[in-house]
């Protein structure tokens, strides 16, 4: 094995600062009839209208997610928003990583400008998941899992994330009124969105914790109210090298911390995986006393390891040393209510076994000390896979320039005074997991 | 000679003749339409009206797939024999199993056959209301994540013979065979080894019971009565 070189730093110093210069959504319902193109045109001309010193022609390479060639019935698409837009002949790539497709996709375009491959440089996400029937929506997201052994005997992601949920249940004993909390927090906040899907199915009403307990089962202990939506949207951003970010608007806000990990694809590989061997030892310390300790008891199957290494890479490089007191605003893949707690331990908000403690107590409401989801999140706003971690990025790009109150119907959800976001971007059961720190 | 040999059947079922239509059933043809009246834009606040043509396209597909080096597993699903693999280097155990160690001082070392034992662990659980299109008319039905007795892995599949409501992490299940295993892990099932261990309160398992009746009700009015592929 050779020697990693530590110091980093002067390498890292030759890389050039990036920014977030403009963001647009095209909004989340289930169907949209307009085309994936088409979508993206309007996200994009959002961008433009709230930028005028942008224009195209300024782009010089399109990164584009999105996540299901089932879904779409149509190979290659980037290629198709890519034209659609007038963007021939620049260069134009799809990164695909799961659910965590978009979150890798700005990641690859960071690197892009990063390097001085590119001064500007478009990302692009899209899906459209309701021209299939909902059983059928989800055998292709079930695609994503091992189809030798997780799919064929029933399995699909709902189904695997509510088996980790129950084990951490087990573990660290929340219960379902915990995650209803979750729920109602993020669903709420969303009406609150003039881009977010649930207000187009909710009829604008605010739901409650027993709404929540009282409806339909999916995967106990998950009900329908505890899982997020399939949706159809679009949105865009545009990252631009320091030099140019100041030529296009006066309020960039810059992409100070990137970290993206990986875990096993079947969940049931996790409680043994050597992979994760020493790398988080506080967490593997603290294993409840009642339980069959596996023999790596971080993150096994009740948390996301990818999403801690994620994190400590993206805190590193941004240094922030305490993520509760340092961040002001959350973006977090709540695919699930389970998955948002789990994450709350993941990227260090709190102790694991805690993620609870930090709801019961309201501190990722919008008035907490670390709000999450204020945009709706997965679950209120939406989940157009390829689009996802895209269009929350916008919304911490609309938080950090204190826009809320312009891009939604009030500012009841824009966290005062922000100058510190994290979008979190999550694929498989926890399998490849992005986290990016921004800063005004 | 050819350098490379060719492949050769040894053992085959061929799929039943209705299959043999699959590919042309749906082929992309426009087979339904409707034209509409929606909305358009990018905010639900400023929508307008616009005309779309919406079509129905079917498309099928039959895979003739493989399962790899690891084939021998799912043969010897078919002959009701439990099979995992070990690394000879480590000594880590795989069920599902793995061609090449997961390990990497074992430097993708190929590991061995072994006979796994018919017991195991159950590490977590659900209890599905809803499922792929494939799997709709088995619900409600328990999916676990078992770990067969000295593997390193855990293994998908469904629990039979317990109420959800009993069912707990860490609790001890048999493994067995169906009848007529067809080569897939659903040829496996567990069924409990031990008495029940949920540390359920009785309100617990009552709501747990009451969230189960409407997708009873609901799979028996979808699907006539409820049978089981078990």
């Amino acid at each position: 094995m050779i020697d990693r070189i530590h110091d980093s730093d002067s390498e890292a110093q030759s890389l050039k600062k990036v920014a977030v210069v403009a963001g647009g959504i095209s909004r989340y319902q289930k169907p949209r009839h307009e085309t994936q193109e088409e979508m993206v045109a309007e996200a994009m001309k959002e961008a433009l209208e709230d930028t005028p010193n942008l224009s195209i022609s300024d782009i010089d390479n399109h990164v584009c997610s999105y996540f299901s060639d089932h879904f779409e019935q149509q190979l290659a698409f980037s290629w198709i928003p890519n034209d659609y837009l007038g963007l021939t002949p620049k260069p134009v790539f799809r990164v695909e990583n799961g659910g965590a497709g978009p979150g890798t996709a700005i990641r690859t375009a960071w690197a892009l400008v990063a390097s001085g491959l590119s001064d500007v440089c478009l990302v692009s996400g899209f899906e459209k998941m309701g021209e299939v029937a909902s059983a059928k929506a989800n055998e292709f997201i079930a695609l994503a899992s091992d189809t030798d052994f997780d799919f064929p005997v029933g399995g699909y992601y709902t189904g695997y994330y509510a088996a980790m949920a129950a084990r951490h249940m087990y573990l660290y004993g929340e219960t379902e009124e915990d995650l209803a909390l979750i729920a109602t927090k993020n669903r709420n906040y969303s009406l609150d969105n003039p881009y977010a899907q649930w207000p187009t199915e909710c009829e604008g009403k605010k739901i409650t914790v027993d709404d929540v307990l009282s409806s339909r089962l999916i995967a106990w202990p998950l009900k329908v109210l505890d899982c997020c939506l399939l949706s159809e949207g679009a949105s865009v951003i545009v990252l631009a090298s320091q030099k140019y970010a100041k030529k296009i608007t006066d309020t960039p806000v810059w992409i100070t911390g990137l970290g993206l990990g990986s875990d096993m694809m079947r969940p049931g590989d996790r409680p043994d995986n050597p992979g994760f061997h020493g790398m988080f030892p506080s967490e593997t310390r603290s294993y409840p006393k009642h339980a069959l300790k596996p023999r790596e008891p971080y993150p096994e199957m009740a948390n996301f390891g990818a999403c801690k290494f994620a994190a400590r890479t993206a805190y590193k490089m941004a240094g922030i040393r305490n993520p509760l007191k340092e961040i002001d605003v959350v973006e977090i893949h709540d695919a699930y209510d389970s998955s948002e707690l789990q994450t709350y331990e993941d990227l260090d908000f709190c102790k694991r076994g805690e993620g609870k403690t930090l709801i019961r107590e309201g501190q990722t409401y919008v008035d907490g000390e670390i709000p999450v989801n204020v945009s709706g999140g997965l679950e209120g706003f939406g989940h157009p896979v390829g689009s996802t971690a895209i269009g929350q990025t916008v919304e911490l790009l609309w938080q950090l320039r204190q826009e809320i109150r312009k891009k939604h119907k009030s500012d009841a959800t824009q966290v005062k005074g922000a100058k510190v976001g994290l979008n979190h971007s999550h694929a498989g059961t926890g399998t490849a997991i992005a986290v990016m720190v921004m800063e005004r | 000679m050819k350098e490379v040999q060719s492949d050769k059947v040894l053992k085959e079922k061929k799929p039943d003749e209705k299959w043999s239509n699959w590919g042309r059933l749906g082929r992309w043809n426009v087979v339904g339409y409707k034209i509409i009246e929606g909305n358009k834009g990018h905010r639900a606040d400023r929508l307008e009206r616009a005309r779309y043509m919406l079509v129905n396209r079917p498309w099928d597909v039959m895979y003739e797939h493989s399962y790899g080096l690891v084939s021998r597993f799912f043969e010897g699903l078919m002959g009701k024999r439990l099979l995992g693999t070990k690394c000879t280097k480590c000594g880590d155990v795989f069920c599902p199993p793995r061609a090449h160690c997961w390990r990497n001082k074992c430097r993708l070392a190929e590991t061995q056959w072994v006979q796994m034992p018919m017991r195991g662990t159950l590490h977590c659980f659900t209890v599905l209301g809803f499922a792929g299109e494939a799997f709709l008319s088995d619900l409600p039905f328990i999916l676990a994540y078992v770990r067969v007795e000295g593997a390193n892995t855990l293994i998908a599949g469904r629990l039979v013979g317990m109420e959800p409501e009993d069912v707990e992490c860490d609790m001890s299940v048999e493994i067995r065979f169906v009848e007529q295993p067809s080569g897939n892990p659903m040829d496996i099932y567990f069924v409990p080894a031990g008495p029940p261990l949920a540390r359920r309160s009785a309100e617990e398992k009552a709501r747990m019971r009451k969230e189960l009746e409407p997708i009873r009700e609901w799979v028996s009015e979808r699907f006539g009565q409820q049978h089981s592929r078990q």
